[in-house]
């Protein structure tokens, strides 16, 4: 346990050497926010209630979204890809540390970071611009707010290793990182809450796992979702993240079977 | 002209080598295409969906919206197209391959801003300036007012290239640059919609300090008849100081530069 713990450490730690880089990034997810907020804002200014969404709900659930994805999406799976394609996946062999072990710890370190910034970044959204937003009390719908996020989390973290774990059979993998993420953007809720789409459309949406990783959190603080809603999104969350968990492990033991180093 | 010859064969070759590239791995090619084309239709349907309920967005009609969004494409692809080598260059920096950019017998920026560019891109071009004649024409537009977008829209290409040009030079000082060169994106992807939806200050920050409203708003707004004489004006002067500016830190960096590795 000792030395994923040292993992968290010294990831945390170097996030704090390149601080640039990483206040950058941050300075580009409220840019990222801004444009969706003010969108959804200038909307509202010409009507009162839209794909029955009032001004109020659509801007907490677009605040709640960025807030999420600083949780969920904050990851740095990708670099499973560069590991593999440059061959220093075998150190991994060698350690008595779990490869997708390593990166799930370090994926909890970077999210821890980036709450602590998000935090202070919707603080300073809400102190500058005041929206109206929905503050939600209810303690039910909170605990399984909580919970759909950290569903969530994992759920991302498996989505990605999988994707990175392709470089075992592809040279280039970044084609499909690039792809996946153009999906989390459109299907995710990131940029609009999905059953906005007319109703057949959203409906197969729901079925796959994207939208549980920002919008069905984000939907559920809203607490508009009725518990049979509330059940069938926890199973389809779950049953996403039963597959794509035994996916994850049957594709990495396939992987390094038919991995061969080359080198020093 | 003999050396602009020179300079369009040696870009045709570094065309023709990026090209080959990339079509080595076909099939992330066809990925990357598919995934830039998704984006680019589903904000589209986004902004469909959204503007076709409320009829406008910050006054404006779907048409005009959807003219905003495909003229900040223009400038955006324009950009991404030739400009790609700046996401590269990095490597260039912290490798030390960039001394060998110093001593070929060709212009250091050149090879640095132009050394790479990806024709794929060019395949998005030719769709999206179709929609934007087409738009054009379905908007009733006078002659001299499209004449002014397309230099305005050259206007917002000479600011995007300065902006790289910039990236550069941060690159070769501090030997950051993948950071910034996509912060550029982020800010300058806030011209997706016409500027007029963002609150002061930060509509006039848009226009004034970082210039997203010149380089993809104003374009628009001319070809609609709403940029006043002296906003044209001040678009010209600001591309032009801006891209004499940047060619100046660039010139002052390169002073500055050390070679980072044997």
């Amino acid at each position: 346990m000792n030395k994923y713990l040292a993992v968290f450490k010294i990831n945390w730690e170097n996030a704090l050497v390149y601080r640039l880089n990483f206040s950058l990034w941050r300075v580009r997810s409220v840019l990222q926010l801004l444009l969706v907020y003010f969108i959804w804002f200038s909307v509202f200014q010409s009507q009162q209630r839209i794909f029955g969404y009032d001004q109020s709900s659509i801007l907490t659930y677009i605040l709640i979204a960025a807030l999420v994805r600083a949780i969920v999406l904050s990851s740095r799976v990708m670099d499973v890809a560069n590991v593999i394609n440059e061959g220093s996946v075998a150190n991994f062999f060698l350690k008595p540390i779990s490869f997708i072990g390593y990166y799930f710890i370090r994926d909890l370190s970077d999210k821890l970071l980036n709450i602590s910034f998000v935090i202070f970044e919707l603080a300073l959204i809400l102190f500058l611009l005041k929206p109206s937003i929905l503050i939600q009390k209810n303690l039910s719908i909170l605990a399984l707010f909580l919970l759909a996020v950290f569903l969530g989390l994992f759920l991302f973290f498996i989505i990605s290793f999988i994707v990175g774990l392709m470089s075992f059979w592809v040279e280039n993998s970044w084609g499909l990182f690039f792809l996946m993420y153009i999906f989390l953007e459109t299907f995710g809720g990131g940029i609009f809450p999905i059953d906005i789409l007319p109703s057949p459309y959203s409906q197969i949406f729901l079925i796959a796992p994207f939208p549980y990783l920002l919008y069905f959190p984000a939907k559920i603080y809203l607490g508009t979702l009725a518990v049979p809603e509330l059940v069938k999104g926890f199973f389809i969350l779950s049953f996403w993240i039963i597959v794509l968990y035994f996916l994850m492990v049957k594709l990495y033991r396939a992987g390094i079977r038919q991995y061969s180093a080359v080198g020093h | 002209m003999k050396k602009f010859y020179k300079y369009l064969k040696v870009w045709w070759i570094y065309a023709v080598n990026t090209l080959q590239i990339q079509l080595v791995v076909r099939w992330a090619v066809a990925l990357f295409l598919i995934a830039k084309l998704l984006r680019f239709g589903i904000f589209l349907f986004f902004i469909i969906i959204l503007v076709s309920q409320t009829r406008v967005l910050a006054g404006y009609s779907l048409d005009q919206t959807i003219l905003f969004f495909l003229s900040f494409n223009l400038v955006d692809i324009l950009a991404q197209m030739l400009f790609r080598e700046v996401y590269r260059f990095r490597q260039a920096i912290v490798s030390g391959t960039f001394d060998f950019y110093l001593m070929k017998p060709i212009n250091v920026l050149f090879r640095s801003l132009l050394g790479g560019p990806d024709i794929i891109d060019f395949i998005t071009l030719i769709p999206l300036i179709w929609a934007i004649v087409y738009f054009i024409n379905s908007l009733d537009i006078s002659s001299i007012n499209l004449f002014i977008y397309i230099f305005l829209i050259i206007a917002g290409f000479i600011i995007s290239m300065a902006f790289h040009i910039l990236v550069l030079s941060l690159a070769v000082v501090t030997t950051e640059i993948d950071s910034a060169v996509l912060l550029y994106r982020d800010v300058s992807g806030m011209g997706r919609v016409p500027i007029d939806i963002y609150k002061e200050p930060i509509r006039g920050l848009l226009t004034f300090v970082i210039p997203v409203g010149i380089m993809m708003t104003f374009p628009t707004k001319s070809l609609l008849g709403l940029l006043s004489p002296l906003s044209i004006l001040y678009a010209f002067l600001f591309s032009i100081v801006f891209l004499f500016t940047s060619l100046k830190v660039w010139h002052q960096a390169v002073l500055k530069y050390s070679s980072a590795s044997s």
